[in-house]
């Protein structure tokens, strides 16, 4: 699994090419649908071994944290919705690109789930960069641990490493030949050399990571295919109509899923409304977090993340916020007057502001604009030309509060299609 | 003069009639609450006010991140006489510390005494500098330090002088300059040299987030076999802008002690709570010489308590009525509002920068101008 050189890389890359032409490209797409929708099945029913194994992973990315994701992902890997999917973006039974390179960032557990998966409907086999910062974890394989000590399952550390081993494990139990079209395999993210050859060696690449890497992917590629996603924000609108308990558990738990670290974790929550009804719902959120907290893994907190937190909480202060938070760092609302959308250093700092109006959106977002991904918006009427504005300002996924941790894997990130932008 | 900057000049001075630290402090406190707006701001929301504030251990501490974001001045900006920014790297956001006339005459105060009473053996050396000058970098506080203790010469730029006028030195000298600086040196030496006996090296800054980064024991090995140092006589200054006094070091022990009119924290980051004896921590000082800006300054850097003392103790009798810490002391304790024990420290092991706070630290500006230097040339 850890490629230590470029010849590493070639080495793992070389099967691939094989493997697309002997399984995939000559399979059918009600076949590769029938394999991802019995894997879905067996999952749910808890008959898979790495379902099961799953269970057993700990920590921030462990299973308690990730069912929901996960749950609405199974979801999506039903025969219906997946044939759908293909048909809605006319892919059925076009040829995809032989070998898809995956770069994949550690901020979410189940972006190696989704990106396989877009690569298994687009008939692609896979090579799948793991992050960085989990390249020790990479050398650990759950498949050889468990069996190592004879079935017996050990409580691990959950990883977008784990998650993804454990998607090829439960591939391998439904159609092997299918999970034979995908080699994972870690290094470290700075190495050029073996991500270069990556590049190289791939039809595609596809990248998720901060916009430094995402440049410096695309420069590598030199024009050749490539889909990369870069760094997104996503926000909460609560509507005057909405009940503010409600939301406020709904957005509890897209602030502390993942510890606010993905993409479509909420950083500010906009009350539309005067400051008195900002107020009450920043209260009636910190009230929710601290419920919600406790039933969900804690977050890990090291130094740099608690000096973050610290400071950010401190400059909040300065700036005339008023604040709800814990003892320790796992949570903080912050309550601003102004109403431009409030970067947060993530790890549970959330900001709530008040806007007269919904369309108030369009200052508020100005700071932001280009690089929105998500929004939560409380359930109820959508007041004409809401929706518009929101889709003409970037935002790709629109959802309830408590679903903005849980997209279908027809989602279209950035705007961008799941499956025809994976085809050559 | 202001009357409490008169009083915490006494209290530098060791004058017996100018109160104790804690009463200075939270007459300090009451001021800068008063008239620094973002900190009144922040003290407001933390419930601490002039009203209910009964101990400096109690007084809220700024981030020194909000030297970036704020003015933090006491006075408007037609009053302020000079401006101190942080390095930073390039493009970065720099801190900004504002001094007014009180502010400057107490930093300049500060500067002198922490410096001689720190290094005795620098008395009457003559100091060259191995940074830029004043005229050069104007706003740098580092330039500024050395300007105000005298500094006769300011070698920058790879100054050729340099070394000609090291090997004609007959008299010992202070030579005070950023660790990277001194490795810019070395590496221009064509072959060792002695300083005169009695010569005093000063180093300060470090090497964070420079493209070259020299062991401390390296650094210091080669003070000795480069320039002919008494490692005895090498000492390492911590200090920042946000501040108006310095810590130093003696020798390669690395262990800072500040002067007696700074009183140190160090702090969990995880908990906010004190760090335990020989635990890692945030440093948090209360400099009575921050007149202008706000005395009580949370930093991003990390460091240890010591244990057992390894400094040696001072023969400043000011110290032994300085609370209740002892001479020679690294650390004391202190009731806090709530009867709860609160500890601080007089000495401490110096561990660098928090993980993934933001770099700083005046080597940045000498490489960066090292650099651009050399392209140039190039």
């Amino acid at each position: 699994m850890t490629a230590a050189t470029s010849d590493d890389v070639r080495a793992l890359a070389a099967p691939l090419r094989k493997a697309h032409l002997d399984t995939l490209a000559n399979r059918s797409h009600d076949q590769i649908v029938e394999s991802l929708s019995e894997l879905a099945r067996r999952w749910r029913l808890a008959e898979s071994t790495a379902g099961q194994r799953a269970r057993a992973l700990t920590g921030l990315f462990g299973y308690d944290g990730v069912e929901l994701t996960l749950t609405a992902l199974l979801d999506s890997l039903t025969p219906n919705a997946l044939n759908d999917l293909i048909d809605s973006e006319g892919v059925r039974g076009r040829p995809g690109f032989p070998v898809i390179g995956h770069v994949l960032a550690g901020n979410t557990p189940l972006l190696g789930w989704t990106s396989m998966i877009r690569a298994l409907l687009g008939r692609s086999a896979s090579f799948v960069k793991l992050p960085t910062e989990e390249a020790d974890l990479g050398a650990m394989c759950p498949t050889a641990l468990t069996a190592a000590l004879g079935g017996h399952v050990l409580p691990e550390l959950g990883s977008v490493t784990a998650w993804s081993q454990l998607f090829v494990d439960a591939l391998v139990e439904v159609d092997a030949p299918l999970a034979s079209t995908i080699a994972l395999a870690s290094w470290p993210g700075e190495d050029d050399d073996r991500t270069g050859t990556l590049c190289t060696l791939a039809d595609l690449v596809v990248a998720y990571g901060s916009d430094d890497t995402i440049a410096s992917l695309a420069k590598m590629r030199g024009g050749l295919p490539f889909v990369g996603y870069g760094h997104r924000v996503s926000f909460g609108v609560v509507m005057p109509d909405a009940n503010l308990k409600d939301a406020a558990d709904g957005f509890a738990l897209d602030t502390l899923l993942f510890d606010q670290g993905g993409c479509l974790s909420p950083q500010s929550i906009f009350v539309i409304g005067d400051s008195g009804r900002a107020a009450d719902f920043a209260q009636v959120l910190a009230k929710s977090l601290r419920a919600r907290q406790s039933t969900l893994p804690p977050p890990p907190r090291d130094e740099g993340i608690a000096v973050a937190i610290r400071r950010a909480r401190a400059l909040a202060r300065m700036d005339g916020c008023r604040l709800w938070e814990d003892e320790a760092t796992t949570w903080t609302v912050v309550l601003r007057r102004t109403p431009e959308f409030a970067p947060s250093p993530t790890h549970g700092v959330i900001s709530v502001q008040p806007l007269s109006t919904w369309e108030r959106l369009t200052v508020a977002l100005a700071p932001v604009e280009g690089a929105l991904q998500g929004c939560g918006l409380t359930p109820g009427p959508v007041p004409a030309g809401l929706g518009a504005f929101l889709s003409g300002a970037g935002v790709s996924y629109v959802c309830v509060p408590g679903k903005m941790q849980a997209p279908p894997l027809s989602w279209r990130e950035d705007g961008v299609t799941v499956l025809s932008s994976l085809l050559p | 003069m202001d009357e409490l900057a008169q009083r915490i000049e006494a209290f530098i001075q060791q004058e017996p009639s100018a109160g104790s630290f804690d009463e200075l402090a939270l007459a300090l406190f009451t001021r800068q609450y008063s008239c620094v707006e973002p900190y009144r701001m922040l003290c407001d929301s933390l419930a601490v006010t002039p009203n209910n504030c009964t101990s400096w251990t109690d007084i809220p501490l700024v981030p020194a991140a909000a030297f970036k974001r704020y003015t933090l001045s006491c006075v408007p900006p037609s009053l302020v006489k000079a401006t101190y920014y942080s390095s930073g790297t390039s493009g970065s956001e720099t801190s900004k510390h504002y001094l007014d006339a009180d502010a400057l005459s107490l930093y300049r105060t500060s500067l002198r005494l922490g410096f001689v009473s720190a290094i005795p053996e620098a008395v009457g050396k003559r100091i060259w500098a191995l940074m830029p000058s004043r005229q050069q970098m104007p706003n740098s506080s580092l330039s500024a330090m050395l300007d105000m203790l005298g500094a006769e010469h300011f070698y920058w730029e790879a100054d050729a002088n340099l070394l000609d006028d090291l090997a004609e030195l007959t008299e010992p000298i202070v030579l005070f300059g950023t660790a990277f600086a001194f490795v810019q040196l070395f590496d221009m030496l064509p072959e060792p040299i002695t300083l005169p006996a009695g010569s005093v090296i000063v180093e300060t800054g470090g090497f964070k987030g420079r493209s070259r980064e020299v062991l401390r024991s390296d650094l210091y090995a080669w003070f000795t076999e480069k320039l002919g140092a008494d490692p005895q006589l090498c000492y390492s200054e911590y200090g920042m802008s946000e501040m108006a006094s310095q810590f130093y070091s003696q020798g390669t022990a690395d262990v800072k002690r500040g002067p007696h009119w700074v009183r140190t924290r160090i702090l969990d980051p995880l908990t906010g709570k004190d760090a335990g004896p020989g635990e890692r921590g945030l440093l948090a000082h209360y400099d009575l010489a921050n007149f202008n800006s706000v005395m009580a300054i949370q930093t991003e850097d990390t460091a240890s308590t010591i244990s057992p003392v390894t400094f040696p103790v001072s023969s400043n009798p000011f110290d032994e009525r300085d609370g209740d810490l002892d001479a020679g002391q690294s650390a004391g304790v202190e009731d806090g509002a709530a009867g709860e024990r609160r500890r601080f420290v007089r000495s401490f092991v110096l561990l660098g920068r928090a993980q993934e706070a933001e770099l700083r630290g005046c080597s940045l500006i000498v490489e960066e101008n090292w650099n651009r230097w050399r392209t140039n040339e190039a």
